[in-house]
């Protein structure tokens, strides 16, 4: 029977390699996402323990140091000398770790989204993290070492006078050293290196510093130094091994990565799941084919178990090999998601590919389970074949079971009902309506593709409607010809489906996104101009907002900070400080509870609380809460107001008087400034950027270039999304070429009969080419409407983030137009092979 | 009527057909010549092998000749590319093969009108209402071949192969796949449609049966002809059949 299955194999090869191309394409991407993100997180293990080389011990704030959002609590100056006198202790030295901005030949600031730029300062042997490819440390007030990268980017070389944003306006530094950590890719990241002194002034930390590297004496272990340094240290402050701190960072860095991993892996699984289908044709349709050759062999004397153990050996076989190919193919597909995430302007640190034992084992069960379940069917079907139906002509045997039959549509109703009920029923935080919503919309879509067989002729009538009409023979054949066999005209159709409902998903969600973002801008941004990172993200300076105030014509300034914060009921939010003397004049609150003299009369304990964050923690006007910062530090506030905001001013916001005593952030988020009136915006405008060239990646930005910005930071991310679609589609496309190819094989008479009463070979291509375009526009259809329907259904989940449902019409034709060309494209091999059937041989009788 | 010009309706001068080269090649045909007149009915007989299919691939324009020439009515054949080939199969000749005549997916009545709905043409309703008469057939217009029986599947082919009043019609074996009393309803048809339509047909058979159908009856053995024969009996055709082995 072994041999039986590798003969059948080879014998099939052209369909054994669509079946492997199938699984491949899946497997790949999902071992690739694997590769690429354990790359990324060794990377960042390598780029932390380089960093850290030489300690035993490292003292730092407890708050979260890899996020540029938020700066951790500063260590008091006096601590290093205290530490150095534990008996334990061999060396200890401290560092300023902070941000900073590397200014490129162009003028622009070098930086690209997710990828820090930092500021550090020396620390002198035994802690040499860094090391010198050039020059040397850096040594007093004009002095810097670059990392190496930028270096070679920008040809900076020593000596060279290089322009670095810190917490000051941009100023000129000379290149005394380049410097690297370890050989590990930074990525899109940068460094500054300045000497400890220069760093303290440059970042106001006079007399503090930000780590304490230790290093012990020999023979003491690092849990004894913990043991003597943790008593030494404030509540906010802590001291971890250095493999236990690495740890930390890279878990951080790990548990934002984890959703970059679960998004990428659900691309791929989409792509596991429209493989599946592809080879569930293919083996329907091989099963069909080789229904003689089943039947002579239980003819003689083989068992049903033997031919159902026979095509699975087959299924596993092809899976098998398809997966070490895709797992191959993984380390493409991860070069090719870097230089995706390069492209929409993400940068991430990168090292030699990592292939981890979790990547090989989930990618070649993945690719066998898949394939072996997508074949248990047409291989249940195998066995069904009678040993006589040898001696008879072959045809499609109908084995359809009226109980089973109606159990399946009963699920499918059932599956459909529940899915649209739980689409309408879902209620709660926004949160979990789109968790229902996405429930919902999984069993609908389940419900879909397997009812689809049964619709499928009355969705040919409809999409073969223009070239059948007035009972064109062509159209009227290739509208038959899909309808014919349903299963597999929907298996084609349902794989396009999914796909396209996918892209016209995220392309009508990500059209609501931009439009709500514009409204909300419009609604509740009163000011002229935002002045913000040009990233749109990352903070700013502080002394921006000084130099923003003294241009000429500018009425109020109002800054905003934010940091991460936890409130008991709401969890995990963002804290804002706000100036309550300005901020009415630069934003408009919609109060629920509360007026502008709220704001007037905000003193030390008081805060404001978003509308969501008030509902979950349960909170009214009068109530005191106490917020949490990451470092552990508490404070307790009263609510003074409750307003409604989707995407400015999210959870709580509070005096910066207060933020600042308890979170330890200098930097600003943004600065909105209002203009006198009379103030001419262009010139104005004109004023503000000339003033704020001393910053460097500091831009002002227009309600309009605000909303140009959003929605450019929205298509990059859009264009991720349809490149990994575009995984999904293809394969679709695979799937109706292979769909294709297989069933002209088995038209072979027909086409040859049609030949012969007068068919030219355009007119057969013509035929297959309508075939293709039917299935394909069936599938774009229903594809379409369901990706407008469940875009719909989540903006509706999603009403109060307030994202509107809007659809971009221009999108929805080339979506549609598309999936009709592809229907072309597709039918281009068969038609081929229609077009050159041999007649004699078609219509030769056995 | 069907529609006649002077001269045969088909003829073929000299034809050699040989597949492949070298010392394996076949001669399927070693120089026939053969003229088929308007309104006759020709049974071409002798046993597998002897070419006969061959040559009914040749006159129809299915196939080219190695040497020699074919002309349906006036036209040549060998001065055709394939795209002139396939529009003179489709108005010029009609078919009716052994087994698989009918697309599945078409209903009897759509069956019997692709050719002319192929060629884009005017579809004639009385034409073809009496077609679907004669071939008795008019209460099963609008079922599909797989529900009909054999016979009746051979009688759709019929209509169809008629229905663009072709020059000529080829049936090659078209009763091996019926019992015997379908065999006679539609080789009593094919010879009406010589008798009382005009058509011009061309048996291809091993049935002495069926070849007593035929007014003419030309016998091949090794890709040559070697009798002809006006009408005769089965068991005289049973003897000729046997007199050539």
């Amino acid at each position: 029977m072994v041999r039986f299955v590798l003969a059948g194999l080879l014998a099939r090869r052209q369909r054994s390699v669509l079946t492997a191309l199938a699984v491949l394409v899946g497997v790949a991407m999902i071992s690739g996402t694997f590769i690429f993100t354990d790359t990324i997180d060794r990377a960042f293990r390598q780029l932390f323990s380089e960093a850290s080389r030489g300690a035993d011990v490292i003292v730092s704030g407890r708050q979260d140091i890899t996020s540029a959002a938020n700066a951790p609590a500063e260590i008091p100056g006096s601590l290093v000398d205290k530490i150095r006198r534990l008996p334990g202790v061999r060396v200890a030295d401290g560092q300023i770790s902070d941000v900073a901005s590397i200014v490129g030949r162009d003028g622009k600031v070098i930086k690209s989204q997710g990828a820090p730029t930092l500021a550090l300062s020396y620390t002198p042997p035994p802690f040499s993290g860094i090391s010198f490819l050039a020059g040397g440390p850096p040594a007093g007030p004009d002095q810097v070492a670059i990392d190496q990268q930028t270096a070679a980017r920008q040809h900076f070389r020593i000596g060279d006078r290089v322009q670095i944003v810190t917490g000051e306006p941009a100023r000129r530094f000379r290149v005394a050293g380049i410097a690297s950590l370890g050989d590990t890719s930074l990525g899109g990241a940068t460094f500054a290196v300045f000497d400890l002194a220069t760093a303290r002034q440059l970042y106001a930390k006079q007399g503090k510093l930000d780590i304490v590297y230790v290093a012990g004496q020999t023979g003491v272990t690092t849990r004894t130094l913990v043991g003597e340094i943790e008593p030494l240290l404030s509540p906010e402050l802590v001291a971890r091994t250095t493999g236990g701190q690495v740890d930390t960072n890279v878990n951080r860095v790990s548990a934002r990565l984890g959703i970059l991993t679960g998004g990428l892996l659900a691309f791929g699984l989409i792509a596991v799941l429209v493989g599946a289908f592809v080879i569930f044709n293919t083996f329907s349709i091989t099963v069909t084919q080789r229904i003689g050759e089943f039947a002579l062999l239980r003819a003689l004397g083989a068992t049903r178990a033997q031919i159902l153990g026979a095509v699975l050996a087959e299924a596993a076989a092809v899976g098998a090999l398809a997966s070490l190919a895709g797992l191959a193919a993984g380390t493409a597909a991860a070069r090719a998601l870097r230089a995706l995430f390069s492209g929409a302007g993400f940068d991430l640190p990168t090292t030699r590919l990592v292939l981890e034992p979790r990547t090989v084992i989930v990618s070649l069960a993945l690719g066998v389970l898949v394939t072996v379940l997508a074949g248990l069917q047409p291989a249940l079907r195998a066995t069904r074949v009678a040993p006589l139906e040898a001696l008879r002509e072959s045809t499609v045997p109908a084995v359809q079971n009226e109980l089973r039959v109606r159990l399946l549509a009963l699920i499918r109703i059932a599956l459909a009902l529940v899915g649209l009920i739980a689409i309408f029923t879902s209620s709660g935080s926004a949160g979990a309506q789109v968790r229902q919503s996405a429930i919902g919309a999984l069993l609908l879509v389940l419900a879909i593709v397997l009812s689809s067989p049964l619709a499928i002729g009355r969705l040919a009538a409809i999409a073969a409607w223009p070239i059948a009409r007035g009972g064109r023979i062509i159209g009227t054949l290739a509208r038959e010809n899909a309808g014919r066999n349903p299963t597999r005209t929907a298996v084609s159709a349902s794989s396009l489906m999914i796909g396209l409902a996918l892209v016209l998903f995220v392309t009508v969600y990500a059209s609501g996104l931009r439009s709500s973002t514009s409204r909300i801008i419009h609604q509740s941004f009163l000011g002229d101009f935002t002045i913000e990172n040009e990233d749109g993200v990352s903070p700013i300076p502080a002394a921006a907002a000084r130099t923003t105030a003294e241009v000429p014509g500018v009425l109020a300034v109002s800054s905003l900070k934010t940091a991460e914060a936890q409130l008991p009921g709401a969890g995990k939010l963002t804290a804002e400080g706000i100036d309550p003397n300005t901020v009415g004049q630069v934003y408009k609150f919609e109060w629920d509870n509360g007026s502008p003299a709220t704001l007037a009369g905000l003193g030390p304990g008081d805060a404001i609380v978003e509308r969501d964050t008030a509902n979950s923690a349960h909170l009214k006007v009068g109530d005191r809460v106490r917020l949490t910062t990451e470092t552990g530090a508490g404070l307790p506030f009263t609510v003074r107001g409750i307003y409604t905001d989707r995407a400015l001013l999210r959870g709580v916001a509070l005096p910066l008087f207060d933020f600042d005593r308890v979170f330890h952030q200098s930097r600003l988020q943004a600065v909105f400034v209002k203009l006198g009136p009379g103030a001419d915006r262009s010139i104005a405008a004109a004023a503000l950027n000339q003033a704020l060239r001393a910053y460097p990646g500091v831009v002002a930005r227009s309600e309009r270039q605000l909303e140009h910005e959003v929605a450019g930071r929205v298509n990059s991310i859009l264009v991720l999304f349809y490149a990994l679609l575009a995984m999904s589609v293809l394969m679709a496309l695979l799937g109706i070429v292979n769909t294709l190819n297989l069933s002209i094989y088995e038209r072979t008479r027909e086409l040859g009969l049609m030949r012969a009463v007068g068919m030219t070979s355009r007119q057969a291509r013509e035929l297959i080419r309508d075939e293709s375009v039917v299935t394909a526009a069936i599938g774009t259809l229903v594809g379409v409407a369901l990706g407008i329907f469940l875009a719909w259904v989540i903006t509706r989940a999603l009403a109060s983030e307030d994202i509107v449902f809007s659809l971009p019409w221009g999108e929805v034709a080339i979506v549609l137009a598309g999936g009709l060309a592809s229907g072309v494209l597709a039918a281009i091999p068969a038609a081929r092979r229609a077009a050159r059937v041999d007649l004699l041989e078609a219509i030769a009788h056995e | 009527m069907i529609a006649e010009a002077d001269g045969p309706a088909v003829a073929g001068r000299d034809l050699e057909k040989r597949y492949g080269e070298g010392p394996a090649c076949v001669d399927a045909l070693r120089g026939i010549t053969i003229s088929l007149d308007p309104r006759s009915f020709t049974a071409i007989m002798g046993p597998s092998g002897s070419g006969k299919s061959t040559l009914m691939h040749l006159l129809a324009g299915l196939d080219r000749p190695t040497a020699g020439e074919v002309w349906l009515g006036p036209s040549k054949l060998s001065e055709l590319d394939d795209g002139q080939l396939t529009r003179l199969r489709r108005r010029r000749v009609g078919f009716v093969f052994q087994s698989f005549n009918l697309l599945p997916v078409l209903s009897a009545e759509e069956n019997v009108l692709l050719p002319v709905r192929i060629a884009g043409e005017e579809i004639d309703r009385g034409w073809l209402d009496r077609l679907m008469a004669a071939v008795e057939l008019e209460d099963r217009r609008h079922h599909r071949p797989a529900e009909l029986s054999g016979g009746e599947q051979q009688r759709v082919a019929l209509a169809r192969a008629l229905m663009t009043r072709p020059t000529i019609v080829f049936a090659d074996e078209p009763t091996g796949n019926l019992d015997s009393n379908a065999s006679e309803v539609v080789l009593s048809m094919l010879r009406r449609s010589v008798d009382e339509l005009g058509q011009t047909v061309a048996l291809v058979t091993h049935d002495p049966a069926a070849a007593a159908y035929a007014d003419r009856i030309v016998f091949l053995r090794d890709g040559q002809v070697v009798r002809e024969s006006p009408k005769l009996t089965a068991p005289q055709i049973l003897d000729a059949l046997k007199a050539l082995r």
